[in-house]
Formats: C-alpha cells, sequence, structure tokens
C-alpha cells in the first residue's frame, strides 16, 4: 500500500506514441526520426482505495485502455509512476503482477477448445498457486462467477456472458487486492451484464479494489464509488458519481425536438432558448433541431419553451424531462469543446 | 512454493494444455502421419525412373550419400523435415496465436516467467515427432521392407531426443522473430525452403557448391539428419555419432539463448510501443 492507503496510484503518468512506421531502410542508416508523436495519456494521478470501486469512463481513443495496460504492466509510461500495492509496477513488472487480476480481450482471452476448470488449471499453475489450494480456489471462483455447474463443458459451448464470467473468474484465481476490467460488460446481453454488475459488486464487499473501464454511464453510476472522466488523455472530472452530477449546474436535463419552419434561423431559437436554459448540445436535421438543456431549479420549460417556439415559426415535437445522469455530465465534459477540470 | 517449482509446474501445465489442444485439434497430427506416408512416395518414384534401377547409378548416389538405399534416405530427410515443418507450425507461430487469440497479454500478464513463455509448450512436441517418425518407419517397414529392427528404433529415438532441444530453441527463435514479421507465413516458407535446400532432405549435401555445402554441414537439422541416416542405413553406430549428437545438444544452448534474447527484445520494444496486443 502506498503512504496514503491507495492499493493502485498513478503518479504523472504519461504515454507517448510515435505514429506510423520506420522502415528498415530508415533504421539502418539511423535517419532522424520524425515521425509525429501522439500522447495518448498525459500526466494522470489517480489512486484507487482499498475496497474501492474506481471507474474509468471517456470517449473512444481518450486512452483508458492505454492507462489500464499501463497499470496491467503490459505498457511502458512514458513518464511518471505505476505502484500496485506499494511496489513499482515499472520496475518489478513481475512483482506487481502478483497483486493484479487482469480482464482484457474479453471473451476472446480464454482458450475455446479447453473446458472452463482446465482453462482455471492453466492458468492457476502460470500464478504459481500451490498445487494443494488449486481445486478448492478454482471451486470457489467457479461458484462465485456462477460457472461450477457448466466447469466441463468447452469454453466455445459458453455464451459471451459466460465467457466473460470465466475472464473474470481466471482474474480472480490469485485472489489478488486489485482487479482491473477493461469494459468487461462490452457485448452482454442486459441480464449477463447486470448479472456481471453484481459480482463485480459483491468483489467489493470482499475488500477488493476493481478499476473498471466502461463506455455505460449507468454501470458506472450503479456501480463505481468514484468516477475519472478521461478525455484527449486527462483526467478531467474525477469525483463520486453524485459529486459529478453537481457539476451540470441544473436539476434537470430536457432532451427536446423543435420543427422549425424554412425561415427560421437555428442560431436565434436557440438563443431565444438560451435565455431560460442552458444549451448543452445541439442538433440539426433536415427540419428537426435536438436540444439538450440543463434546467436551472424550478424552471417551468413548458410554457416558456412553447412561446419561445411560436415566435420562431416553430412547432415543439417531442420534450422528455429526466433527472441529470453521468450521460450529461460525460457529454458536458468531454468532446472538443469541453473545458477542461481547473 | 518457491520460484522454481512454480516454473516447473507451469511448464508441466502449459504441456498439458498443448496436448490437449493437439487431442482436440487431432487434424494436424494425422495429416502429419499421412504426408509422412506420401510424400517420399513421389521422390522414391522419381528416383527409381532416374536410375532405371541401374547398379551404375545405385552407385553413384551410394558414393555420394554414403547409402545405396535411397528409400531409407529419402524417408528419414521427409522426416526431419516434416518435423521441422511441425515445429515451426507449432511452437515457431505459438506467440503468435497466442496473440491472435487474444490470450497473449492475459499470459504475458501473469507472473509466470519469460523462459516458460517460450519453452513452457516445449515437451508436448514430442507428439508431432514421434508420429512422424512412427509414420516413416512403418511405411520403410510395410511398403518398401527395409529391415527395421527394435534396435534402429532405439537409435532414432536416442538420436531424436538429443536433437530435441535445438529443434525447440529454432521453434523458438523463429516464435520470437514472427512477432514482429507481417507476414509470418511468407517467412516461415522462406526458412522451410532453405532449410530444405541446404540440408540434404532429398539429395546428398556433396552436390552442393562449396560454400553452400559448407552452410547446410553447420546447420542443426543437418546433423540430425547426418546422425539418423548413419544409425539407419550407414556404418555408423551412436556411439560413433556421440561427437555429432553432443554437438547437436550443445547448439541448443546458444540458438535457446538467442531465442531469449530475442523475446527479451521483442518485448521490451512492444511494452514502449503498445504493440504487445497487436496484430
Amino acid at each position: 500500500m502506498t503512504g496514503d492507503g491507495a492499493v493502485l496510484a498513478l503518479s504523472g503518468v504519461s504515454k507517448t506514441f510515435r505514429q506510423g512506421r520506420r522502415t528498415l531502410a530508415q533504421r539502418v542508416r539511423r535517419a532522424p526520426d520524425d515521425r509525429r508523436e501522439v500522447c495518448a495519456v498525459d500526466g494522470v494521478d489517480l489512486r484507487v482505495g482499498a475496497g474501492e470501486i474506481l471507474g474509468l469512463v471517456g470517449p473512444n481513443g481518450a486512452g483508458k485502455s492505454t492507462t489500464v495496460r499501463m497499470m496491467a504492466t503490459l505498457l511502458e509510461p512514458t513518464r511518471g509512476t505505476v505502484e500496485v500495492c506499494g511496489v513499482d509496477a515499472v520496475a518489478e513488472p513481475g512483482r506487481a503482477r502478483r497483486h493484479l487480476g487482469v480482464v482484457i480481450g474479453g471473451e476472446r482471452s480464454v482458450y475455446w477448445k479447453l473446458t472452463g476448470r482446465e482453462n482455471l488449471e492453466y492458468f492457476a499453475a502460470l500464478y504459481h498457486l500451490p498445487p494443494r489450494v488449486i481445486g478448492a480456489r478454482i471451486d470457489q471462483v467457479l461458484r462465485d462467477t456462477d460457472l461450477l455447474d457448466r466447469a466441463g463443458d468447452y469454453a466455445e459451448r459458453y455464451s459471451t456472458g459466460m465467457r466473460q464470467r470465466l475472464s473474470l473468474a481466471r482474474a480472480l484465481l490469485q485472489e489478488p487486492a486489485v482487479l482491473l476490467l477493461d469494459e468487461p460488460t462490452s457485448g452482454l446481453d442486459p441480464r449477463s451484464a447486470a448479472q456481471l454488475r453484481e459480482r463485480i459488486a459483491r468483489l467489493r464487499e470482499d475488500g477488493r479494489s476493481v478499476l473498471i473501464t466502461t463506455h455505460n454511464m449507468e454501470e458506472a453510476d450503479r456501480l463505481c464509488d468514484r468516477i475519472a472522466v478521461i478525455d484527449r488523455g486527462r483526467v478531467v472530472r474525477l469525483g463520486a458519481p453524485a459529486e459529478l452530477k453537481r457539476l451540470v449546474e441544473a436539476d434537470q436535463v430536457a432532451r427536446v425536438r423543435l420543427r422549425v419552419g424554412r425561415s427560421t434561423a437555428d442560431g436565434e431559437l436557440v438563443s431565444a432558448v438560451g435565455a431560460f436554459a442552458t444549451v448543452a448540445d445541439k442538433r440539426a436535421d433536415g427540419a428537426d433541431v435536438d436540444l439538450v438543456l440543463h434546467l436551472p431549479p424550478g424552471t417551468d420549460l413548458l410554457p416558456r419553451l412553447v412561446e419561445v417556439a411560436q415566435r420562431h415559426d416553430a412547432v415543439v415535437h417531442k420534450v422528455d424531462i429526466e433527472p441529470v445522469t453521468l450521460q450529461d455530465v460525460f457529454l458536458s465534459v468531454t468532446g472538443p469543446g469541453a473545458e477542461r477540470a481547473g | 512454493m518457491n520460484r522454481l517449482e512454480g516454473e516447473v509446474r507451469a511448464v508441466v501445465a502449459t504441456t498439458r494444455k498443448e496436448l490437449r489442444l493437439m487431442r482436440r485439434y487431432p487434424a494436424e497430427i494425422v495429416s502429419l502421419a499421412l504426408w509422412m506416408l506420401l510424400l517420399p512416395l513421389a521422390y522414391i518414384a522419381q528416383a527409381t525412373a532416374l536410375s532405371s534401377d541401374a547398379p551404375a547409378s545405385v552407385d553413384a548416389f551410394a558414393e555420394r550419400a554414403g547409402t545405396g538405399d535411397f528409400v531409407a534416405f529419402l524417408y528419414l530427410g521427409w522426416s526431419v523435415y516434416l518435423w521441422l515443418t511441425a515445429v515451426l507450425w507449432g511452437p515457431g507461430l505459438a506467440l503468435r496465436q497466442e496473440r491472435a487469440r487474444g490470450s497473449f497479454e492475459i499470459v504475458f500478464a501473469s507472473p509466470v516467467s519469460r523462459f516458460t513463455l517460450l519453452f513452457g509448450g516445449a515437451p508436448a512436441q514430442l507428439v508431432p515427432a514421434l508420429v512422424v517418425f512412427a509414420s516413416a518407419a512403418v511405411s520403410m517397414r510395410l511398403v518398401f521392407g527395409v529391415p527395421l529392427g527394435w534396435g534402429d528404433l532405439a537409435c532414432w529415438l536416442a538420436v531424436l531426443l538429443v536433437a530435441f532441444p535445438a529443434l525447440m530453441a529454432l521453434g523458438a527463435v523463429f516464435a520470437t522473430a514472427s512477432l514482429s514479421l507481417q507476414d509470418a507465413a511468407g517467412a516461415l516458407q522462406i526458412t522451410r525452403g532453405v532449410f530444405t535446400l541446404l540440408c540434404g532432405v532429398t539429395y546428398p549435401l556433396a552436390v552442393l557448391p562449396g560454400a553452400l555445402r559448407a552452410v547446410g554441414e553447420s546447420l542443426p537439422p543437418t546433423h540430425l539428419l547426418d546422425a539418423l541416416r548413419a544409425v539407419t542405413v550407414g556404418s555408423g553406430s551412436l556411439t560413433g555419432e556421440l561427437p555429432r549428437l553432443l554437438l547437436l545438444l550443445a547448439e541448443a544452448v546458444p540458438i535457446g539463448a538467442v531465442a531469449m534474447a530475442l523475446l527479451w527484445l521483442s518485448v521490451r520494444y512492444a511494452r514502449k510501443t503498445g504493440r504487445l496486443g497487436l496484430f
């Protein structure tokens, strides 16, 4: 553990890749490397405490998987330090791996022509588990992931959800202090995803720390104690789901569709709406204009919206009003126009 | 459990996994046995046609090859060729296949040593080797009446066991090199072709130009082939072949070291560039 009690700690972690290929001829003649440098992760600081579930969310290409791979010792940071249970994972990856359970690559990362139990027997040996505990440990993780009754079936006969659970069972084999789960519910149907989320939540009760990446904001909201929003390689927001939702200065979010007349100028209409609500997002598709509005407390939306629509030769086609969700936070803090955290 | 014991158990588990996968994908083993039966037949027919069974032709061959038994000569040549092919296709592409399958990163993220990662499944590769040579022995004995006895088979087994580490080390070199290759299958074909040309699979090395012969004579598969031919149809014995066999055994050390160094370099490169999980 680190001084502040974190079992997983990233300090100033950056990862830079060079884009494009360097030909053999260039290497041989030691030509200057003029490939463009791309910063995939830029000075990330994260701490995961004991028994905590930290969610890492962000758009595609934001640097989530790169960050997880650096924690998993699969990728070396260009700068910064990664500590797992007090072990410097960059300098001593072998020691750090003893504290880590990794689920990366989803269902492809198990051997389809081996049974569930055979898969686990193989990995138990790779984790150097003592032979006297292997049988009981395998039974335990199979029970924990509800696979015990199908342990003798080939993994190829499992559903996608079962193979994901088998990956989780494998990660649990060496009873790691830290679990790194890269999009574990990706590709699962809602029921399987919910079951897997339940199992992940139980890991926290067992005192394990979990770092999970996901694109599913509802999942992050339900499962995580804290969430780090990562965008363009940087952590742009970090906090408990409720704290993050307060970043959106509204009680409610309205999703509105207006059908505008030919003479209506979108800009004027949006400015008029902006007088009583924050326009968080706007998309136009032909005559339809979709708006996402953040509503301050006490806003009586409908009469004002109808009045503005009439004034601008538009018709209110649809209005959905919902409480603020993490999705709204995500949309407001990521993407090209989003503000950086101070 | 200490580290060494853990690694030994990991090697045993990897071998068991490989054996299970071989059993569950039996077509490769069956095709090896069939190829071993069929492939030499075409060359034996060709040799028969070219020599017209004329004693002068066979004598000329014997002068260069050290034996006039071209059936055994060809069968043993193809046995080594097919074993080498099995090694290149099997352990030679194993890491690449793990990466394509998506399991490479997970195996890599375990605390197991890089040595086990590279050589863990090697003991299982005795199976294709034994299948190839068993098929060769059956074909030679039953189809062509080559007088093979249990003593000959015991000599083969001894030679195979001595050559096994060197062949596995060659496979490991290819395995690590193939991680960085765009077209591993193409590289495999070229490698196989070079060995076929230089190791005397279908002809005695004496017919090669001097420089090529020198290169061929320095290759481990040539030593294996020469030893097998010497104890089977030549005038050699296992004890007579001991220097060559010891050399073959010793060659495994530097080749294995090259494989480990290559793995270290390619993993280091992959950990810096993020190519560990890419295919």
